[in-house]
């Protein structure tokens, strides 16, 4: 096998019906994908939303992370009305642990399929990327040190806290992806990871959540928060033999 | 006071919202020393954004499914009293500050998605399949629709341009549609309050939108005289009676379950009379752009490029909340809410 078929689905407005499944591939079943993204609750407010709107987020829910591409359109309804476009991907887990595929590949693919200019309806292919190395242990600890990674672990596997990556330096989409790679290598299940402008209550639909942004909100100051500033934990710090570390260790290469 | 617009999927709910405050703005600086409007900055920039759709002949944007637009804004008004104090601000020994020459009500509007609306007959079919308790149905409830039903507001939209006597006219299934979910949103809501409220006192408003877009034959036969609904929509304002008249007899011959609920929901809910309601009707002119779709249409008058739309309704409903204002400021608001902590400390001691 060279390559892996990925089951995508479009939820964006719909001419007489208002927002519902647009577009999808043929296996993608749309209780599965509405479960995962917990009845379509869209983490994101519709007053940040501009033409130039753009983010991802990432659920983890029963051995699949479904990566969404959250973006706004024109012309999506009857009335020629603009809305938003959420563009799901399934992608099993067990790739992104075994580090069998790039993420980054997978979302440029569904960019090539479904953009701003042209949002399907209908019958969706779907999308085929090849199987190729995602980043390396050493690309990963460039983005996320491997001590910053111990202490989100941690705070999300075991201490079952919301952590908030505060990060200046780096971009939002490798870290999302970063951390993606990361949260691979355990079984959670119901965790989002997406960034600062998504909706607070939204948060509470998930088990677990990490958000990364390069401005504190007050929400993330709250108890039950653990904020994580990647920018001091540019050092490296011995490993310690904990599950945690164990895992990361074999992640990240041992770097 | 938090104000829901409730309404189905494309009715046109943000439209009203821009227009309510399109015509809030206009008002404002018209009418300066009777009527004055403070909109919050995150509802200046959602309202302006609307607007400029509108303005450049765009529908505002479909409102996300799950997503509670809200905005804030008080309304201030004076009452002749409070306007002589005004007049003789110069010679009074003490000056009054501005502000307390308006009974303020500030209100939190949401703007909740049609979907969502729309999901209250799935979330009754659900729970009556799982056989659970109606409270165990209101905690279902996505939190949009919560906020929603609990408002001291509710402003109902009924689409006007869904009405046809034709059963072969695809609008026609669409209408009974649109009625039994009219209908059971009514019930519904007696439900909900008569559950959670604790007899707090709703205030419901009704607003007939799309009322240009009514066919001409059933504007007619419904007494809309002369075919040129603009002029008869004036009339509106100087004959109350009209108002109600032309709603029961649209609402019975096109709506009539929910027109039965309007009048029933008392037996569930004894505060909730909406048969007191005021109604209002709303249109924005449209005209056909060149991909075939109905847009706002936007008229230059004089150095001002205008959205046409029933902008005298829209003072009339900016002024009912004038003539209530004196029961529902927020100062009166806050005084009760004092004397009620006054009462309840007392009580506390003893």
């Amino acid at each position: 096998m060279d390559s892996l078929k990925i089951e995508h689905l479009v939820y964006a407005p719909i001419p007489y019906k208002g927002y519902s499944v647009r577009a999808k591939s043929r296996n993608a079943s749309n209780d599965v994908f509405t479960s995962a993204l917990r009845d379509w609750f869209i983490p994101f407010d519709q007053r940040i939303i501009s033409p130039s709107f753009f983010e991802r987020t990432v659920v983890f829910e029963n051995e699949n992370v479904y990566l969404s591409r959250i973006f706004a359109a024109d012309k999506l309804d009857e009335l020629g009305r603009s809305g938003v476009v959420s563009h799901v991907a399934q992608i099993p887990v067990s790739f992104i642990r075994g580090n069998k595929i790039s993420l980054k590949m997978i979302d440029e693919a569904m960019g090539k399929q479904v953009d701003k200019h042209r949002v399907p309806l209908g019958d969706l292919e779907p999308l085929e990327v090849p199987l190729v190395e995602g980043v390396t242990g050493s690309e990963l600890a460039g983005i996320l040190p491997v001590n910053a990674a111990s202490v989100i672990t941690k705070g999300v596997v075991e201490e079952h806290m919301r952590v908030f990556v505060l990060s200046k330096s780096i971009d939002k989409l490798d870290l999302i992806f970063a951390l993606t790679r990361v949260f691979s290598g355990f079984s959670v299940k119901g965790l989002l990871i997406a960034s600062e402008n998504l909706k607070n209550d939204v948060l509470y639909f998930y088990d677990g959540a990490v958000i990364v942004g390069k401005i504190l909100p007050p929400w993330a100051r709250t108890r039950g928060w653990k904020v994580v500033n990647l920018e001091k934990y540019r050092e490296v710090v011995s490993v310690s033999d904990s599950d945690v570390e164990e895992v990361l260790k074999r992640i990240y290469g041992g770097t | 006071m938090p104000v829901a617009v409730i309404g189905s999927r494309s009715v046109g709910k943000s439209v009203f919202v821009s227009l309510l405050a399109n015509t809030a703005i206009s008002y404002g600086v018209k009418m300066n020393r009777h009527f004055r409007l403070y909109m919050d900055p995150q509802t200046n920039k959602v309202v302006g954004e609307m607007l400029k759709s509108l303005k450049n002949s765009m529908w505002p944007p479909a409102t996300l499914k799950g997503t509670l637009l809200e905005y804030e804004f008080s309304f201030g008004y004076s009452n002749a009293f409070q306007r002589f104090l005004s007049g003789i601000e110069k010679i009074l020994p003490t000056k009054i500050p501005k502000g307390e020459l308006f009974d303020v009500i500030t209100f939190r509007l949401f703007d909740v998605a049609g979907e969502d609306v729309e999901s209250l007959s799935k979330i009754l079919e659900d729970a009556k399949k799982r056989r659970i308790s109606q409270a165990e149905a209101l905690s279902d409830l996505p939190a949009t629709l919560r906020y929603t039903l609990g408002s001291d507001v509710l402003v109902f939209l009924v689409d006007a341009s869904k009405v046809t006597v034709d059963r072969k006219d695809p609008r026609w299934n669409e209408m009974i549609n649109t009625d039994i979910l009219m209908a059971q949103l009514y019930s519904f809501l007696a439900q909900y309050r008569s559950l959670t409220q604790g007899g707090s006192v709703l205030y419901p408003v009704f607003v007939l939108v799309k009322f240009d877009a009514m066919d001409p034959p059933i504007m007619q036969a419904l007494g809309v005289s002369g075919g040129n609904y603009e002029s008869w929509i004036k009339r509106l304002g100087e004959d109350r009676m009209l108002r109600w008249r032309f709603f029961e007899k649209f609402m019975s011959t096109f709506f009539r379950q929910s027109l039965s609920q309007i009048y029933g929901v008392v037996l569930r809910d004894k505060k909730m009379e909406l048969e007191e309601a005021p109604i209002f009707v709303s249109y924005v002119a449209t005209e056909l752009n060149e991909d075939g779709q109905y847009v706002p249409k936007v008229e230059r008058r004089g150095l001002e490029n205008i959205i046409r739309y029933s902008e005298s309704e829209y003072e009339a409903f900016i002024r009912y909340f004038g003539k209530i204002a004196g029961k529902i400021s927020d100062k009166r608001i806050s005084e009760e809410e004092s004397y009620v902590a006054d009462v309840g400390g007392a009580a506390g001691i003893a």
